[in-house]
């Protein structure tokens, strides 16, 4: 399969008379977007604001970070299964927002975490602090149940991501970057010599505010499969996981896997990136052995020589992880696998619930429970009602003087499973 | 497939109590899983995860397991332990100990949150076991 990703950088954002992407600025009328969001009755209304890079402004709680796309040329369209039909996306020419986000926040349950500060000690740990964000706090009706709060603030931010990727229809990109990767046979004969190397991506799949969608469908219904690593890049998996904001995987990061980027960047050249694998996190032991003995068949089955696989999230995935690993590798391929560490305040733990002899390459992306005190800011954008309850938040987390006492958790994507964030150990 | 539910939320026993066999604990997430771990210990067989993925066992009261009951073989009195199930629950415990305990949580609206987002993880374990 074969996108194009025609990159338009975004260099600010201004509330305007009239939508619009003119010399690099994304303008917005908040009343144009207004309708979109409103148009699912359980939201009562919805406010927007904007956040800058280096502004004395904090994002709080966090639900999704979205980034808006439009496709351009090629079969279906953005988040499939949600705003668009169920085409397999993936290849075509898309074209992207870059240095902006679409960020969604409020309360959905009273512990939701989910901090961004724009500026100070804590964005130096959240990849969001260096994009320009258009904030959506929704409100909805009185009395609305959790489930169908999340489920409408989750399917109201991508309408608005591709509301506002529209935008971008008709104008030149700053940079295009060519994804592609061959057919089974196709990639044998071009690359007979490169180790084949696939990409596993375990999807968080629970229950309420714990979950993944894949081309619309509930990731804890799938049997693990194939897919172009190209389809992600299109929306076709999104993001219903509202906690445990560090490790997380928000919309944003699977549009922009860094490890589906880096595996791209070897291609041809050190390898032969041949696909990536999906599969789950769930509750039930009896889905986590059948859905691990999927992935290592399906890796066996594609004579893969490697793979890099990453979860999402701590505790119970940690079994999946370490499933999966024991599995692969013992099928002869070769695994790495990423994750991050909760490791105790003092880093002295053990780092996961679960191990294995056989995971022995490990990248981690930090350790979620080192303790940092935040500044107090100037503005919070949603509520800072709830810091005292959220994940790696204690009842002495906000301090007299206004600062904050939290465990990376609380900061988004701040361990990032995928190697989103700006932390890891060598 | 038989096998029953252990918890400490009342909403999952008020869910799930007419229709599946329900074993409450009035007590802490704590004492559900050291139960769990005495009932695995005398040969009870894990059906689900103890840990979620996402909220850490220091921060919601709340936990509900599905457990099947051990059959004996041989001739000794008790079923074998299932060493599978012993790992994850001792993982599960020690995992507990590693967090540092929050202040009681009181707040009626936040403890209805807690105990929804338990049952619906517990419902999808269920789905799976009932199908």
């Amino acid at each position: 399969m074969r996108l194009e990703i025609g990159k338009i950088n975004i260099t600010d954002i201004r509330f305007a008379e009239k939508s619009k992407i003119e010399g690099g600025v994304l303008y917005v009328n908040a009343e144009d977007l207004k309708p979109v969001v409103l148009e699912d009755e359980k939201i009562r209304d919805v406010c927007f604001d904007i956040a800058k890079p280096g502004e004395s402004v904090r994002i709080t709680p966090v639900k999704d970070v979205i980034e808006p796309r439009v496709k351009v040329e090629g079969k279906g369209g953005e988040f499939p299964g949600w705003v668009s039909k169920v085409d397999t996306v993936g290849s075509g020419k898309t074209l992207a927002l870059k240095g902006m986000a679409l960020v969604t926040a409020g309360k959905i349950v009273g512990f939701q975490d989910g901090v961004i500060d724009m500026t100070g000690p804590g964005a130096d740990y959240t990849p969001f602090s260096k994009t320009l964000n258009l904030v959506m706090v929704c409100e909805t009706v009185e009395g609305l149940k959790q489930h169908d709060y999340e489920a409408a603030v989750r399917k109201a931010g991508f309408r608005v991501a591709a509301k506002l990727g529209e935008l971008a229809r008709g104008i030149e990109p700053d940079e295009t970057v060519v994804y592609e990767t061959c057919g089974i046979k196709e990639g044998i004969e071009k690359y007979p010599d490169l180790p084949r190397v696939g990409y596993v991506a375990m999807l968080q799949t629970q229950g309420l505010l714990h979950d993944t969608y894949v081309y619309g469908v509930d990731a804890k219904q799938i049997i693990p499969t194939i897919i172009s690593p190209t389809e992600a890049m299109d929306g076709a998996i999104v993001s219903g996981n509202c906690v445990s904001a560090c490790d997380k995987n928000p919309t944003y990061v699977h549009q922009n896997n860094p490890v589906v980027e880096d595996l791209f960047a070897q291609h041809g050249k050190t390898i032969n990136f041949v696909c990536e694998i999906i599969t789950n996190e769930n509750v039930y032991l009896a889905d986590k052995e059948r859905s691990s003995n999927m992935t290592a068949k399906l890796c066996r089955m594609l004579d893969l020589d490697g793979i890099i696989l990453t979860q999402e999230g701590f505790g119970n995935p940690d079994t999946d992880l370490i499933m999966n690993c024991k599995k692969i590798e013992a099928e002869g391929v070769k695994t790495v696998i990423v994750t991050d560490e909760y490791a105790g305040r003092d880093g002295k733990s053990q780092s996961l619930a679960d191990a294995d002899p056989a995971a022995d390459a490990v990248v981690t992306g930090g350790n979620a429970n080192e303790v940092i005190i935040l500044p107090k800011l100037d503005k919070v954008i949603g509520t800072l009602d709830y810091i005292n309850k959220i994940a790696g938040a204690s009842d002495k987390t906000l301090r007299e003087d206004g600062t904050l006492e939290v465990e990376l958790q609380v900061i988004t994507a701040s361990t990032n499973e995928m190697g989103f964030g700006t932390l890891s150990a060598r | 497939m038989s096998y029953f539910i252990l918890t400490n939320n009342p909403l999952v026993k008020e869910e799930f109590g007419k229709s599946h066999e329900v074993e409450f604990i009035d007590g802490r997430l704590i004492d559900v899983l050291t139960e769990a771990r005495d009932k695995i210990s005398c040969g009870d067989i894990l059906l689900s995860h103890p840990l979620y993925g996402s909220v850490k066992p220091n921060e919601t009261p709340y936990r509900s397991l599905l457990l099947q009951r051990g059959k004996k073989s041989g001739g000794s009195d008790f079923p074998p332990a299932d060493p599978e199930s012993v790992r994850l629950i001792g993982n599960a415990v020690s995992t507990f100990e590693k967090f540092i305990v929050k202040k009681e949580i009181t707040n009626p609206l936040l403890l209805e949150d807690f105990q929804v987002v338990d049952l619906s993880l517990l419902r999808s374990a269920v789905e799976s076991a009932d199908r």
